[in-house]
């Protein structure tokens, strides 16, 4: 073996810090392990119980040490929920801007100055912008519940019995429900315009490459949460879950991707004919090539992200 | 329940090298090595609900190995400069933390037979005869694989360099 230099070394405060962290978490969740027992208690009991621990704690001095680390936790809690609280803010400012957008959208498109396509993109963006505004409040609950930042992987656990990830879900599925509303409509829209000439066919397989998206970024949030409610019921372990997290989000990206890249294919043909008869210039054809190499290289790094996250099913389940 | 002082004596045990392990792969950045162990603990902890796996170490090392996946694909590296990053000469070596950064990313998104061998050699510290050893193949064998191996990662950085 070559030599080992010891920046490879981790510092004793390192060391100390996590120490003193893991085991703080593994007596809260111990601590949380235990919680039932007392949940079947009379209130007579359960009051009994507090006097005593109260007296108890006081009789040693514990009481200052639990406030000054809890003094600590509270700091670190606020310091969270600000930053948060800011983001939120962000995110509320760009829902009045959404809102903004789609009500100058309407009324151009009631005077006949806009298209309708323009009102439902709008729609759209006021149910994303509306979604994130709720996402961030669900962040900011589960930062006020736990003390730490939210965490949002299918593995993380219950904070005080509330679900955040399987709420956070809920919240995203409507994200793709919406857009796939509004990309239906459009993509009839566009069936009409191409029918009556207005329109070249190349749009339908844009709106269509649309449609397929939403759906199957739909598709991927319902197999997550299916991820999480396994998880939860003891079904899946943490492991498991991530990694089939991560497994439906590559094949999501290998479903959208197979159409774009058919697409940007006939874009270069198209391109390629154009400028045979000197109607494109080859700039234009490199470009196009470009972006389809583009695509393909993304689409080849998605089928082996996804036989790589197989392959760590497999390994784990062993 | 988890008991806290067996937890915590397999914490101490696998610390140094789990450490040393992660370190090696971001070439020696603490700050980054700190939070990558701090998350892989943070994942055991979840993971390990009322009792500790038989064998912690490789299961500490795994789930570190795929933390460091998950950060290079999340993490691309903002500027790859060609000449720190010569991985076809067989002198190279990522010590470096901005080479390691690099190397560590370009793993990534190579294919697990290729990126383990680089791993081996490069971030620990293994020579030829030893990875042949560990995996009962020849020497010779080893080095072919090894410049195969270094062609691909070479490829992959190229690209990004080229998509700059």
């Amino acid at each position: 073996m070559r030599e080992q230099s010891n920046q490879h070394e981790p510092t004793p405060e390192f060391a100390e810090r996590l120490e003193s962290r893991i085991a703080s978490e593994v007596r809260r969740r111990n601590r949380q392990a235990r919680a039932p027992r007392w949940a079947a208690w009379s209130p007579a009991q359960a009051l009994a119980a507090v006097v005593v621990i109260g007296l108890g704690s006081a009789g040693v001095g514990g009481a200052a040490v639990a406030g000054a680390y809890e003094a600590q936790n509270s700091q670190a809690r606020d310091q969270l929920v600000s930053a948060w609280e800011r983001r939120a803010d962000l995110a509320r400012q760009r829902l009045e801007m959404a809102v903004r957008a789609y009500e100058s959208a309407q009324t151009r498109f009631a005077v006949g100055l806009g298209a309708s396509d323009a009102v439902l993109e709008k729609g759209i963006a006021v149910a994303d912008a509306q979604a994130e505004v709720d996402l961030i409040a669900l962040d900011l609950a589960e930062i006020r519940a736990s003390g730490r930042e939210p965490r949002p992987e299918l593995s993380a656990p219950r904070v005080s019995g509330r679900d955040f990830v399987g709420e956070r879900l809920q919240i995203q599925r409507s994200m793709p429900e919406r857009a796939l509303e509004v990309v239906r409509k459009v993509e009839k829209d566009v069936q009409i315009r191409v029918a009556i000439g207005t329109s070249k066919p190349v749009e339908l397989e844009v709106s269509a490459s649309r449609v397929l998206d939403a759906e199957v970024a739909l598709e991927t949030v319902q197999e997550k949460i299916r991820i999480r409610e396994r998880f939860l019921a003891g079904l899946l372990d943490a492991v498991e879950a991530d990694l089939r997290g991560l497994e439906a989000e590559a094949a999501q990206r290998i479903k959208t991707l197979g159409p774009k890249v058919e697409l940007a294919r006939q874009e270069v043909g198209r391109l390629e004919q154009r400028r045979q008869l000197g109607l494109s210039a080859s700039v234009d054809v490199a470009e196009a090539t470009v972006h389809r190499l583009e695509l393909e290289t993304e689409l080849s790094k998605a089928e082996l992200d996804l036989v790589v996250i197989r392959k760590r099913i497999q390994e784990h389940r062993r | 329940m988890l008991s806290e002082e067996v937890l915590i004596q397999v914490y101490r045990e696998t610390l140094r090298p789990l450490y040393a392990f992660v370190s090696r792969r971001v070439g020696g950045d603490r700050g980054l090595a700190e939070d990558l162990v701090q998350e892989t603990w943070m994942r055991a902890l979840t993971a390990w609900p009322t009792r500790v796996p038989d064998d912690p170490a490789a299961w500490l090392t795994q789930v570190a190995r795929n933390t460091l996946i998950s950060h290079f694909r999340r993490q691309r590296p903002e500027l790859i400069d060609p000449a720190l990053v010569e991985v076809e000469d067989e002198r190279f070596s990522p010590v470096a933390p901005d080479s390691a950064v690099i190397v560590g990313w370009g793993l990534a998104q190579l294919r697990p037979a290729h990126a383990d061998l680089l791993e081996a050699f490069y971030f620990d510290g293994q020579t030829v005869r030893e990875i042949a050893a560990a995996r009962a193949m020849s020497e010779r064998a080893v080095e072919g694989r090894l410049r195969r191996a270094r062609g691909k990662l070479k490829k992959v950085l190229t690209r990004m360099v080229r998509r700059e």
